[in-house]
């Protein structure tokens, strides 16, 4: 059962939050921020859900929580409404600079959303491209671990694993590729993307082959785990609750 | 230098690939890699050849002192001969047959004399038969719905006993239950109230025996506190017994811990290794134990009955408590010693019988599991994160030998960490 409120946090922090990574490792991408003329803080106001704003320049976008600076605002009138953005391009209401708002949406955020979603549903044929697929599995990477912490701290059944998590740094990686880490704090989850220099707990795939499978549920992590290709170390209680997140993960992102 | 060289796991690994081939995850559950944290798995032992007292033997031909004892089970030692012979014996005279044998009845009468709760005994094959069963009268007795546990609970793998974010639990099958922090008096009385009293029972271990953290030993008094409130509340108190049972008292942990349950669920040391579980309990749950439906193929078949006789007169014989607190003392000291020898802070909790181990100079488990993984590498089969388990075959001679290999263990990992200034 996925939860509107909940999938607008995975919609916001997991997906759209992935566009940070985008514009980093895509060159298409990278064109697009260098063709701005000038920043736009991108606000995105949900009610009852979340507020966050995408900072988009020639240097790339970052993500920031609440609305300040922002140069344009897009507000929903329910989670449901935001998920209808991006499930179905439906925007919202511009409630601030209107005119930005509907240019920066329907030019460089569709075209810059349209390279994340050929990366994170990839057809069979672009995946074939080693340097594609590295990307993909890169981007979805960061989308998990947006997702988790959304879940964990949003859909009811991922808070009670976040319940049993003690504070700490949680390391989830693919070696030499990609590396995020889930910070707890009194069962509330933040991502910080970027390897952790102190972490309680470590999962790291082996291979990005490996990951790839596991993130589109061709391989099993438990029979993964059992085989030696993901190495874990640590609280490994920490990582038991985040893989029960992880579960539900699937569920929404399916 | 390390004074022990490391086994090599050739055959296990071959073993190994073909049971991944054949069932899910190679091997499922607390005895396989995932749940067994085998980190890394190039240090542990697979697959078992055979075994004998307090060893096994891997496919690869080493020899393991084992101190999780198949999570339990063990409690005489493998392959016990006073055991084996009597269930053997049975065996040659019938098992699972459709009238049931009177060694049932020398089980459960046995069973009434040894525990001190026990007025009655009531057969299954594990201990989630046997939790579950205990839940289900609690609730037909009373007539009332939810269940009382004890945060880091265990009380095995059915739906009820899980949570609701494990796969393929509902929350709808966890939605009576309710968990308090363990002996909190007032949270007790708080969800009572707010549940307008509707609460059939309490489950919990004799003590907080989770895992990954330091295991807490209950107290007497904290243990009279649950009672009254129980008996004030019309509330039955459950005691699963199945981890500890007969190792600290072999009239039951509740017995030990100085009151006495209304339903008692025991398992693992019960017949050392043989298949059961039962429930025994006061003369007013009888009633209802027999009006609950609850049967299974196997639960009513003879050997394990004949085993489990043999089990409980060699452990009365043999002062299982006593022995037991006696070896897991020298050994948990003789640990730390060694630990301390090398700038490790070994703490040691929960009962002496089954101790818990963690090294304390970090906070993650890291150098902990690095040293069970040394030890398991040469031979000596601890876990990083469940208690232990002492059996009776365990000899002086196996403990000094453990200690010693700890030791080195310790000084392997010292030497892979020189940064953190452990060797002293």
């Amino acid at each position: 059962m996925k939860d509107a409120r909940a999938m607008a946090f995975v919609n916001a922090y997991g997906v759209l939050g992935a566009l940070e990574n985008l514009c980093e490792i895509d060159d298409e991408a990278k064109k697009i921020c260098q063709k701005l003329k000038k920043p736009v803080n991108f606000c995105f106001d949900v009610k009852d859900g979340p507020c966050f704003t995408l900072n988009f320049s020639a240097d790339g976008c970052k993500m920031t929580d609440g609305d300040a600076g922002c140069t344009c605002k897009m507000s929903f009138r329910s989670p449901d409404g935001f998920n209808n953005l991006i499930d179905n391009s439906k925007p919202g209401i511009p409630s601030k600079n209107p005119t930005q708002v509907l240019s920066f949406l329907l030019g460089p955020f569709t075209k810059l959303t349209n390279i994340l979603v050929k990366y994170l549903r990839p057809s069979d044929s672009d995946l074939k491209d080693k340097d594609f697929f590295e990307k993909s599995t890169i981007l979805t990477m960061y989308v998990i671990g947006g997702a988790i912490c959304a879940l964990g701290n949003n859909d009811e059944i991922s808070k009670l694993s976040a319940s049993y998590i003690v504070d700490g740094e949680i390391s989830m990686g693919i070696s030499d590729k990609v590396y995020v880490t889930v910070i707890a704090k009194d069962h509330n989850l933040t991502l910080k993307k970027e390897k952790s220099q102190n972490p309680r707990a470590i999962m790291e795939f082996k291979t990005i082959e490996l990951a790839n499978s596991l993130f589109n549920g061709t391989a099993s992590t438990m029979a993964e785990l059992c085989a030696g290709n993901i190495y874990l170390a640590g609280m490994c209680n920490m990582i038991d609750n985040i893989n029960r997140i992880l579960d539900r993960v699937g569920l929404y992102l399916a | 230098m390390s004074k022990y060289p490391e086994y090599v796991h050739t055959e296990s690994k071959k073993w190994f690939d073909r049971a991944l081939a054949a069932v899910p995850s190679g091997v499922y559950g607390h005895l396989g890699p995932s749940e067994g944290l085998f980190l890394p798995i190039t240090k542990w032992p697979l697959m078992s050849d055979h075994a004998k007292g307090t060893y096994f033997w891997d496919v690869d031909g080493n020899r393991y002192i084992d101190y999780m004892c198949a999570y339990g089970p063990n409690v005489l030692g493998y392959c016990d001969d006073d055991v084996d012979a009597a269930a053997i014996e049975q065996l040659k005279r019938g098992n699972c047959t459709t009238s049931v044998s009177y060694k049932m009845v020398e089980c459960a009468e046995l069973l009434k004399d040894t525990v001190n709760c026990a007025d009655w005994a009531f057969f299954m094959k594990n201990g989630s038969d046997a939790t579950t069963f205990s839940v289900m009268c609690a609730r037909a007795h009373t007539g009332k719905k939810k269940i009382v546990f004890f945060k880091g609970y265990y009380h095995g793998d059915f739906q009820w006993a899980q949570k609701a974010d494990y796969p393929g639990i509902l929350p709808e099958e966890v939605a009576n239950n309710i968990v308090i922090p363990w002996f909190d008096m007032e949270a007790l009385q708080r969800v009572y109230d707010e549940n307008h009293g509707d609460i059939a029972g309490i489950i919990a271990q004799p003590y907080d025996h989770g895992n990954f953290y330091d295991n807490v030993c209950a107290t007497k008094e904290q243990w009279a506190a649950v009672r009254k409130f129980c008996d004030d509340h019309g509330m039955v108190l459950i005691i699963d017994d199945v981890r500890v049972g007969f190792r600290l008292d072999l009239a039951g942990s509740d017995h030990y811990y100085g009151f006495k349950a209304d339903l008692i669920c025991f398992c693992k040391a019960l017949a050392n290794g043989y298949n059961m579980s039962c429930v025994c309990g006061q003369e007013h749950m009888k009633n209802t134990a027999s009006s609950v439906v609850y049967t299974g193929s196997y639960w009513l078949s003879a050997e394990p009955f004949a085993a489990c006789i043999a089990c409980i007169n060699k452990m009365k014989k043999l002062d299982i408590p006593t022995m037991f607190r006696e070896k897991g003392t020298k050994l948990t000291t003789g640990l730390q010693e060694a630990g301390k020898r090398h700038g490790f802070d070994l703490v040691t909790s929960g009962e002496p019988a089954l101790f818990y181990l963690r090294i304390a100079n970090d906070d993650s488990l890291f150098l902990h599991q690095e040293w069970v993984a040394e030890c398991v590498s040469r031979g000596i089969f601890f876990a990083s994160h469940h208690n232990h388990f002492i059996n009776a075959a365990l000899t002086d001679e196996d403990i000094e030998y453990t200690i010693d290999v700890a030791d080195d263990a310790f000084s392997v990992v010292a030497e892979r960490h020189p940064d953190m200034g452990l060797i002293k």
